[in-house]
């Protein structure tokens, strides 16, 4: 205790020691306050996500772009912020989309969303590793080996189907609702397509308990187009029905004219056909099936696995008629199918 | 007290102080009572702010885990409601389609096509409806899958739908999936006749079971559907669900789906329990009815008391804080208390060592202070009892010295007088024993003119020996005191005269003058004792101035006294024994001195009676042959 004894001072520098004590207690306090607050806070991560995006044919423009992006901004994703897209360069014919897919697994992007099955099978083949989002994995993913199962796809691929080559006998039969008085029905197919011979066992059942006759008309290619609506009109077919086909949906403004032209009421699969001046469409949102692929990558970038994610069906399916081409056609639609329809282009 | 000790004096400096001893011994003693303020205030303090911590803590932890709870009891009735609400929805949507019984029969199959018809549009869930008639055959079928076409021979009456729901009843079937991953009810109402047909429904419940899986509560909490088994149907890890996984394996799935027992508590709405992931988490259920399933909402319980330990690590901070300020504050405070008490202590030790000019000084305004001055007080008082006790000490030795001194030289004069007695009597004793001997042995032959020489001698030597025991007697009654002194009114000129004329018939070679004034005043004595005086002074004038010469004899009056002296031409006394004339038997060693009769006393029994009465008696002499004067002085003679 030195100068301890200097007692008529020690007074007054205890209690400016205590002042003082007590302030710096104060910093103390607030700077540990701080201090935790900063350390214990999870740090943002520095990774941005990469979304690579690999198209089969872009015939359907960049449709796709909206509802994903909109899917990931309803998830909390800002592109540019914490995602960023990697879109398909200019539309390149030249380029095939295995050289694609290897362009986008060497960019070591963090997640692939493909759009069709040609897409979702040159990904698959290009990475085991890199997830996988496709939209349309064909007829059957699990023929054809992009998936383990539905439920369960096993493997870096999973998606949402859009192909449902199923839905044929139900388009068959609103087909005949518009056109009440068909008899004979053409069918554009496509026999390099793996599930259209089963569509059309299926669709030769229906055929025959609605009481019509189906006029087979088989395409290869883009060739084969006139020709095969030629054999149409000159059969005498009352109206059309396309099997869902990448092929046919491709060049779907082709086919539209071809079917104007001869005259033929026809049912399609996606909205996108009726928009461009087809009669009638019936099956799954190709938007939809945009957004729900935007909501996996979402889950992919929060850890889950493609493995553990079901392909994912459409719960929901598209009736849309237009109006104009009815008109066209000289027909009279339904009352019924009218209030049913999700949408009635004019 | 010289003057205030300055506070730096006070400043201990152990290893110059000899009395270090009470350093020393105050050190450990000094630190115990500091250590014990401080632990005191530690505890104090430390204690206050433990108990409030810990007690904010304990409410916090109960506010929170009710806080949480009620959240998910929340979210859990939402999710039970939207199900019931959508469950309900869908019944009374295929009731619609169901017609009165009355008109069951009158209903054809394109009237109910046309009625699932439009109850497609109200119920989008529903994928596909057919009616079976009471034999379990298809009537009439809608679906947005496949063709609108009955197939007329197959058989539906064994189907549990079909059994269930006959009799106006409603029948929920266990939740399956098609495609492996969609999950799907069968919702069969049967016509209200006991036969009747009945109305199947195959309803996908993907949307509804997404709407109770987007139920989120903090970061990691989640909401899952388990149906009346105990098997998940709905769980945001989807392939829990499509492994069909049975969750009555935890144990709180199992006590919310056992029926309650009567007299037995249900089961805790919420509670900690492990999910599937071992992990402990905060779970809520509630029961869906229809159809029967449970909804449970969980939370970790890390997530969900992640604000707890927030607070328990803030309030672990404060109390680390309010410790370090507690033992900051305890140590100013417990310094601030010991250093006066420490400074008594010191400064009573020193002065318990002898250090009486020591001064506490303590300034704290209390108790302390008064204390201190107390001490002060009490240190002045010994120090002054203290220096007059030295004091006295040192009187009384120098009285003591001096005492012993003056009985030395008491003793010496004894010794002395002794030896100059018995030599002083010796003398005429040898000289009557000479001639007393001579005339006992030589008697007849000593002619009478001898014999008379003889005796002559004899008497005289008789006469000198009485003399001297007397003078011996006079002087010792004056030093003891003895001598009565009668003090009268006396003429000095008078007692004068009647001295020259005793002594004038054996001094007739020397003239004495007599020049007293006339109005002398009278003196204060005895005036025999007075003569005494007198006479001795003018002997020993006669004797030491053998030559004859002038004797003069004056008086003056000064100041209360009559000085009177002697004044001769004699001999003179050498200064060194000026003052020494006056002891007896003292005597100027000189040739004539040894001839000269006297006995030795004279001088020393006149300054005897001089001081006996009030007065002095001193010599002068210019020197040796220059004659001396004597001088005695007496009192005045006051009229009473």
């Amino acid at each position: 205790m030195r100068g301890a004894l200097r007692l008529h001072e020690a007074g007054r520098p205890a209690n400016r020691a205590l002042v003082l004590a007590l302030a710096a207690g104060g910093l103390v306090v607030a700077s540990l306050a701080l201090l935790t607050r900063c350390v214990l806070q999870p740090m943002p991560t520095t990774h941005i996500p990469r979304i690579g995006v690999l198209e089969s044919r872009s015939s359907d423009g960049a449709a796709f772009q909206e509802p994903l992006r909109r899917a990931l901004r309803e998830q909390g994703h800002v592109e540019g912020q914490n995602v960023i897209f990697e879109l398909p360069p200019a539309r390149d014919a030249d380029t095939s989309l295995d050289a694609r897919a290897a362009t986008l697994v060497d960019a070591g992007v963090d997640v692939i969303v493909t759009i069709g099955s040609a897409a979702a099978a040159a990904a698959k083949a290009a990475t085991p590793r890199i997830p996988i989002v496709a939209v349309g994995l064909t007829s059957d993913p699990v023929a054809s080996g992009l998936v383990a199962s539905l439920g369960r796809p096993g493997g870096n691929l999973t998606g949402v189907r859009v192909d449902l080559p199923e839905l044929s006998s139900k388009q068959l039969e609103l087909l005949t609702e518009v056109v009440p008085g068909a008899r004979r029905v053409a069918v554009l197919w496509n026999s390099t397509h793996p599930a259209h011979p089963a569509v059309l066992r299926q669709l030769d059942a229906t055929a025959r308990a609605l009481g019509v006759e189906l006029l087979l008309l088989e395409v290869r290619g883009p060739d084969d187009f006139a020709p095969a609506f030629a054999t149409a009109v000159a059969q005498g077919a009352d109206a059309l029905v396309t099997l869902h086909d990448p092929l046919t949906f491709a060049y779907r403004d082709q086919l539209l004219a071809l079917a104007a032209e001869s005259r033929l009421p026809a049912v399609y699969e996606f909205r996108e056909w009726v928009q461009a001046g087809g009669l009638l469409s019936y099956g799954p949102s190709l938007q939809d099936a945009y957004h729900s692929a935007g909501l996996y990558v979402d889950r992919i970038l929060r850890g889950a696995r493609p493995e553990d994610l079901p392909v994912e069906q459409p719960t929901e399916y598209e009736l849309v008629v237009n109006l104009g081409t009815a008109a066209a056609l000289g027909l009279a639609l339904p009352r019924a199918l009218l209030v049913d329809a999700t949408d009635v282009i004019p | 007290m010289n003057e205030a000790v300055s506070a730096t004096r006070l400043r201990p400096r152990p290893h110059a102080q000899p009395r270090a001893r009470g350093a020393e011994d105050a050190r450990p003693q000094r630190g115990q009572l500091f250590r014990k303020y401080v632990v005191i205030f530690v505890l104090l303090v430390g204690g206050a702010l433990l108990s409030s911590g810990l007690i904010e803590l304990y409410f916090s932890y109960q506010e929170n885990q009710a806080a949480v709870v009620n959240l998910q009891r929340e979210k859990a009735r939402t999710a039970v409601v939207t199900i019931e609400q959508f469950v309900r929805e869908v019944q009374h949507a295929i009731e619609s389609t169901i017609p009165q019984s009355w008109a069951a029969d009158v209903v054809s199959p394109e009237e109910r096509k046309d009625d699932f018809r439009r109850l497609f549009r109200l119920a989008p869930a529903i994928t596909e409806i057919v009616y079976l008639d009471a034999t379990g055959h298809e009537v009439a079928l809608w679906s947005r899958l496949t063709t609108n076409q009955v197939s007329p021979e197959a058989d539906h009456s064994a189907e549990p739908s079909f059994r269930a729901a006959r009799g106006g009843r409603v029948y929920f079937s266990p939740v399956y999936f098609r495609n492996e991953s969609e999950p799907y009810m069968t919702i069969a109402i049967g016509d209200s006749e006991p036969e009747g047909g009945v109305t199947v429904a195959e309803v996908n419940l993907k949307l509804i079971l997404d709407k109770v899986l987007q139920i989120q509560v903090g970061r990691a909490g989640y909401a899952y559907v388990v149906d009346e088994s105990g098997r998940l149907i709905a769980h945001p890890d989807i392939s829990l669900v499509l492994q069909q996984t049975d969750l009555t394996v935890l144990s709180h799935v199992r006590a919310a789906l056992a029926p309650p027992q009567p007299g037995e508590a249900p089961p805790e709405p919420a509670m900690i329990a492990h999910d599937l992931r071992g992990r402990f988490v905060l779970t809520a259920h509630r029961e869906v009815d229809p159809p029967g399933w449970t909804v449970f909402v969980e939370q970790p319980v890390e997530e969900a008391f992640q604000p707890l330990v927030w607070s328990a690590l803030r309030t672990a901070a404060l109390l680390l804080v309010g410790l370090g300020l507690a033992v900051l504050a305890s140590l100013v405070l417990a310094r601030r208390m010991v250093q006066p008490i420490q400074a008594l202590q010191k400064s009573a030790a020193r002065i318990g060592g002898g250090a009486l000019d020591q001064r506490i000084e303590v300034h704290t305004g209390d108790e302390l202070e008064a204390l201190a001055e107390e001490f002060n007080r009490m240190t002045e008082r010994l120090r002054d009892s203290y220096a007059g006790l030295e004091q006295k000490v040192a009187e009384r030795t120098r009285e003591l010295a001096d005492a012993l001194a003056r009985l030395e030289l008491a003793d010496q004069h004894k010794s002395d007088l002794l030896s100059t007695v018995s030599h002083e009597l010796r003398t005429p004793l040898g000289a009557i024993k000479g001639y007393a001997t001579a005339l006992l042995r030589f008697g007849p032959r000593i002619r009478p003119a001898e014999r008379r020489e003889f005796l002559e001698s004899i008497d005289r030597a008789a006469d000198r020996l009485s003399a001297l025991i007397e003078d011996l007697l006079l002087a010792q009654r004056l030093e003891a005191g003895r001598l009565p002194i009668t003090p009268e009114p006396l003429n000095l000129a008078e007692i004068a005269e009647e001295v020259i004329a005793e002594l004038a018939p054996r001094a007739v070679d020397h003239g004495f003058v007599c020049s007293l004034p006339p109005d002398l005043p009278l003196a204060r004595g005895d005036s025999r004792r007075v003569r005494q005086v007198l006479l001795n002074l003018l002997d020993n004038a006669v004797k030491y101035s053998p030559d004859g010469g002038e004797i003069r004899i004056a008086a003056d009056a000064y100041n209360g006294h009559l000085a009177v002296s002697v004044q001769d031409e004699g001999l003179g006394i050498p200064a060194e024994h000026l003052a020494r004339v006056f002891e007896r038997f003292h005597r100027v060693e000189t040739g004539i001195t040894r001839t000269t009769r006297g006995t030795g006393l004279g001088l020393a029994i006149c300054q005897g009676i001089v001081q006996a009465q009030g007065g002095r008696i001193w010599a002068e002499s210019p020197g040796a042959g220059k004659g001396s004067t004597f001088w005695f002085t007496l009192p005045r003679w006051e009229d009473e």
